[in-house]
């Protein structure tokens, strides 16, 4: 690329490109291609990016010293905030570590409605990254499409939880409502063919299209040794070869291992492949929530005990019961002094809650493991060389959300 | 033999000192490592037992316990699934230095720097150790416990050509953003969660040098 560079004739403007030259691009923080708050500093030659420097902190909100000043149940509410596209995984987080601090069992149940809705949440997740990643490529109808499927899934979070995102739906001993029978019959017949036919399209309308691969393929490829050295997990991890998927583990918290499913895993590790374990993810998640829905448990929903309020049919009658309610809607549960770290298998990898109590009210850290932070540090190293135009597709291939990473 | 004797075991072996305590809570293993010895203990850690992998760098302020600070750093095994914390623990000083890890594994790179930006722990041989998060202006490590909520004036400056008859002149204007500093609700607002006692170097030496976690807060007290 260095060959061809003829200065034009009689004009002032310094268009001749300079051998060894570099220039400094900012790129965001305010630009949509940026996914949020992202700002990039990359440093060029011509097009090509020699080093890129992510400066982040502008969606910095304090969740971590904000959920110190909350009770153990209002938790909930404000790590539900950090990962805005994965509002379950948070939650599965935190009450995974209060249960595990506070010795608490959830009913079949509660994981069964838990594990529906988190495999639903991979799938809205995904779906953002499928529109957003389509917006940047050019392949605009993309987003349309994606953004469609996911209003639709909303609307059933929405009638399970009372709210389309940020739902603190999950409690430290189970979830906040009941699945109700009309929900599994919906999810049924409804949703799972509805989906299945159009993640189906979705691949028609992309995986062969000449633009997509050419702009995809080969780009940003992130080698399996670096990838593990980095800390990179999640689908980024999977699509360079490595099988590692929390949920394959016998000891994850939640009975993944009831159900049949697969790992997808790419070969190269590039874009493209990143592209197709994330598209061969939906339709394992379809695979989960359609099992799951057919053997969904009877029972409670939510286990009995300190950490959860009592029915709302025994206060007129128990006096123990509106004391229990008034204490923990005053103080909030007290948990045990301890330190627990749990991890989850978010859509963007391993999304880590370490929590610690002190035996009071309140907890005395928590902090997140989030995986778009860690999985962000890649982005320098696999971008080295190439134009900037790939920094883009490599930026939405690794799928970063700000809320998570700024926290 | 549980795998963490194994690790303790062995770095036992090469370097006698590191290991201070071993001891697994709510099925997770905890190796507590000293600071000096951090280094070459990660990295038998990596390189014997197959811990590739740094997920996550997190720091604890555990005031008025000394020593005060924990730097916690979980490890997986990718092969089996294995997981462990390293802890390291830090004295009460105003910037406390440990080693960094990033040679033994470059994913501690921003996760130092989020520790330093938060707690002010000082990583000695990071390459680039400056604030990732907050300001780089920024006074202060926002999740040592003697950081308050809330007590953050709102940055907002009032343009000299914007000064009209419905906004307080810069010079008459006794607190940012216009509203008289003891009329502004934010100010130096704490709560029983933030630390409001003494310095915790004198609370250990009323306890005689003992953690004094088991004090009341104000609103347990009230209770009584």
């Amino acid at each position: 690329m260095t060959d061809v560079q003829t200065p034009p004739v009689g004009s002032d403007v310094r268009d001749v490109w300079v051998e060894g030259e570099t220039m400094r691009v900012n790129l965001g923080p305010q630009h949509p291609s940026t996914h949020g708050v992202l700002r990039l500093r990359a440093e060029l030659e011509g097009e090509t990016v020699l080093n890129v420097e992510p400066i982040m902190g502008y969606l910095h909100t304090g969740i971590e010293k904000q959920a110190e000043t909350l009770n153990w149940i209002q938790g909930v509410t404000d790590v539900t905030r950090a990962d805005y596209l994965s509002p379950f995984h948070n939650e599965l987080g935190y009450c995974t570590a209060v249960e595990k601090l506070a010795g608490v069992e959830i009913p079949e149940r509660a994981q069964w409605i838990r594990m529906i809705m988190l495999e639903f949440n991979r799938i809205t997740s995904h779906l953002v990254w499928l529109a957003t990643s389509g917006l940047e490529l050019g392949a605009l109808s993309m987003a349309t499409y994606a953004f469609r499927e996911r209003e639709m899934i909303l609307d059933l979070y929405q009638s399970i939880t009372g709210l389309r995102m940020n739902h603190a739906y999950f409690r430290p001993g189970g979830v906040a409502l009941d699945l109700r029978p009309d929900h599994v019959d919906l999810i049924k017949d409804t949703y799972i063919p509805h989906l299945r036919q159009r993640f189906r399209e979705y691949e028609d309308f992309l995986s062969k299209n000449p633009i997509w691969v050419r702009r995809n393929k080969g780009i940003g490829v992130l080698d399996p040794k670096l990838a593990i050295a980095y800390g990179i997990t999640g689908p980024n991890l999977r699509a360079s070869g490595v099988a590692h998927d929390l949920r394959k583990d016998e000891q994850y918290f939640l009975p993944y291992g009831r159900f049949a499913f697969d790992v997808p895993t790419g070969d190269t590790g590039d874009c493209y492949d990143r592209y197709l374990v994330r598209m061969a993810e939906l339709h394992e998640s379809l695979r989960i929530i359609e099992q799951a829905v057919n053997s969904l448990p009877g029972g409670p929903f939510r286990t009995e005990g300190k950490l959860v309020p009592p029915p709302r049919n025994r206060l007129p009658v128990s006096m123990e019961a509106v004391i229990h309610h008034f204490k923990l809607f005053t103080d909030g549960p007290h948990v045990p002094q301890g330190e627990v770290y749990v991890g989850v298998e978010s859509p963007r990898g391993e999304l880590g809650f370490f929590v610690a109590s002190d035996g009071r009210g309140r907890p005395w850290r928590v902090h997140i493991r989030a995986p778009s932070f860690a999985n962000l540090r890649i982005l320098p190293e696999i971008s080295k060389g190439h134009l900037l135009a790939d920094l883009i597709a490599i930026l939405a291939s690794i799928d970063p959300v700000m809320g998570d990473v700024d926290r | 033999m549980s795998p963490l004797t194994d690790y303790h075991a062995r770095i036992r072996e090469s370097i006698p000192e590191a290991v201070l305590e071993a001891r697994t809570e709510l099925g997770n293993e905890i190796l507590v490592v000293d600071a000096e010895h951090l280094v070459p203990a990660a990295t038998l850690l990596r390189d014997e037992f197959g811990f590739e992998m740094l997920l996550d760098i997190s720091g604890v302020d555990w005031v008025p316990r000394e020593p005060r600070y924990d730097v916690n750093y979980h490890l997986l095994a990718l092969d089996d699934n294995r997981r462990l914390r390293v802890k390291v623990q830090l004295p009460d000083v105003e910037a406390p230095h440990l080693p960094s890890v990033i040679e033994v594994w470059p994913a501690a790179d921003w996760h130092e720097r989020e520790v330093y930006d938060f707690f002010g722990f000082v990583f000695d041989g990071h390459p680039y150790l400056r604030r990732i998060f907050m300001p780089d202006e920024w006074i202060g490590h926002p999740l040592r416990k003697d950081y308050p909520v809330g007590g953050v004036p709102v940055e907002y400056r009032i343009e000299p050509a914007y000064v009209g008859a419905n906004i307080v002149p810069s010079r008459a204007r006794p607190a940012a953003g216009g509203v008289p500093a003891r009329l502004r609700r934010d100010r130096g607002r704490q709560s029983h969660w933030t630390w409001t006692g003494p310095p915790a170097s004198d609370v250990r030496r009323e306890a005689g040098g003992a953690p004094a976690s088991d004090e009341a807060t104000p609103e347990e007290k009230a209770k009584e």
